[in-house]
């Protein structure tokens, strides 16, 4: 196990300012930028194409990385797991495969399901842009009906509030982790619900806030799909992600993007795509490096240890919380649990006001609507405020920190 | 709502901010939307990189519960 201070001498940005904005990027830690500039350094070179040495040795390092992130932050196998860029990628990468059925061998192939009018897809008004839009999208461009579940009073997703599925809904799709509020939502229960009410239904989860923050395990959860950005909870660099594909529905997945490096023949009248299904996905060349970042930052974290680094951020988090009921004119959002993100208003000022002003003491912390503005609108902070202003905490952080944080806000007031 | 190109915003800023003196950024929102347009960014964000540009001053207000802005 790391401890805190060993951690923080790895990321020096930590002894320059207090880093309170890991909802929305993290910074990286010395050991994955050494493993990226090893690769620019001593074996620069392509993936799956050259036969000279330090080729071969880029293939081996990616795909080590591949069963590193797939293993330690989403306990699936190499052959679930694609690569993307981000979170958002990866949902579009699902969009895209649901309206497009598999082409190869020159013919199309059965979809990962069917279709058509008055078929449901079902969303919640938690959800950032990101796990939203492209969903909408879908149901627009397919004439389905798309629903939207609402959350209890203290912005929980519980199970019972899933019941509305029925045989005809075939996709859910909500998150982990809300980055608006912090509520860490019940996953498990919430798809067993789902899947009681229609076992044929897809289920995808947003855990853009989940890999990298606290242990996760894709197998336990029972999702078909789940996707994360690299550069928030894993400690990766931008540019990076992945996502976790059940292995019957990744066979029938069509990528959204076709070139070199995913095939195994083209003739001038048809493709047959790389056997490998999870190798179908990395059409061009990848972010080699950013990639290979992301498989050391996912050995970071486990050198840390998943859950030690959830306990803390959730203690951190309850500091913080306590702290801020004891100011007046505060408005907390979320549940009173335990978590790592916690977000707020002060009477009278924008969000942003607030977080501009706590940059004045060098406390960085994210404001405004999070890109979840349906959400914003919901809660009625959205004209009100601008959003909410957002703390959200890694393992680095200190009480220390925390305490400075409680005293900057008060004295706003 | 329009959304002023950083050109047409910086005009329309320090136009407003000349005209009304210190302003506070919900004010400076509200004279936008008058005219039906908001910032290209957030816009205590673009007031912020304005004043980091030297091209406006800023100060925070405790009293007013926020920042004001001024020429």
């Amino acid at each position: 196990m790391k401890t805190v201070e060993e951690v923080r001498n790895d990321i020096p940005l930590t002894k320059k300012c207090i880093y309170a904005d890991n909802g929305a990027t993290t910074p990286v830690p010395i050991p994955v930028i050494n493993a990226m500039n090893e690769y620019f350094l001593e074996y620069c070179a392509n993936v799956e194409r050259g036969t000279y040495s330090i080729a071969q040795k880029a293939s081996e390092k990616w795909d080590e990385a591949r069963r590193n992130v797939s293993k330690i932050l989403l306990n699936c196998l190499p052959e679930e797991f694609i690569f993307t860029k981000n979170f958002t990628e990866a949902a579009n990468m699902v969009a895209y495969a649901l309206e497009h059925p598999l082409l190869n061998d020159g013919k199309e192939q059965e979809p990962i399901i069917k279709l058509g009018k008055g078929d449901r897809i079902v969303s919640t008004i938690m959800e950032h842009h990101s796990n939203f839009m492209m969903w909408l999208r879908l149901a627009k461009r397919l004439n389905l009906c798309f629903d939207i579940v609402k959350p209890t009073n203290d912005c929980r997703l519980l199970p019972e509030l899933f019941d509305i599925i029925d045989e005809n809904t075939k996709f859910v799709s909500f998150q982990h982790v809300s980055n608006a509020v912090g509520t860490v939502h019940d996953v498990k229960e919430i798809i067993k619900t789902i899947k009681e009410k229609n076992h044929d239904c897809l289920v995808f989860v947003d855990g853009s806030q989940g890999p990298g923050h606290m242990p996760v395990n894709v197998k336990d959860l029972g999702c078909d799909f789940y996707g994360f950005s690299g550069h928030k909870g894993p400690l990766g660099p931008q540019g990076t992600g992945g996502l976790y594909v059940k292995k019957e529905i990744i066979e029938k997945m069509e990528p959204m993007i076709l070139g070199g490096g995913i095939i195994s023949d083209v003739t001038a009248n048809g493709y047959r795509l790389a056997d490998t299904n999870s190798k179908r996905f990395d059409a061009g060349t990848p972010n080699i490096a950013g990639l290979i970042g992301l498989g050391r930052a996912a050995e970071y974290v486990n050198e840390i240890g998943l859950e030690n680094i959830e306990n803390r951020e959730k203690k951190l988090g309850r500091m913080l919380i306590d702290g801020l009921r004891k100011i007046k004119d505060i408005e907390i959002y979320g549940p009173d649990d335990d978590r790592g993100t916690v977000t707020f208003n002060i009477k009278g000022w924008r969000s942003h006001d607030v977080s501009l002003a706590l940059d004045e003491k060098n406390i960085l912390t994210r404001a405004g609507h999070h890109c979840c503005i349906p959400f914003m609108k919901f809660l009625g902070i959205h004209e009100k405020y601008g959003g909410n202003v957002r703390i959200s905490f890694h393992y680095y952080n200190t009480e220390e920190e925390v305490k400075k944080i409680i005293e900057a806000i008060g004295e706003l007031l | 709502m329009k959304t002023l190109s950083d050109e047409e915003a910086e005009k329309f800023i320090m136009n407003i901010l000349r005209e009304k003196g210190k302003m506070k950024t919900g004010d400076v929102e509200k004279e936008m939307e008058k005219l039906g347009a908001k910032c290209p960014d957030e816009s205590v964000r673009f007031l912020s990189m304005l004043r980091m540009k030297n091209k406006i001053k800023g100060k925070l207000s405790v009293e007013d519960k926020g920042w004001m802005w001024w020429i």
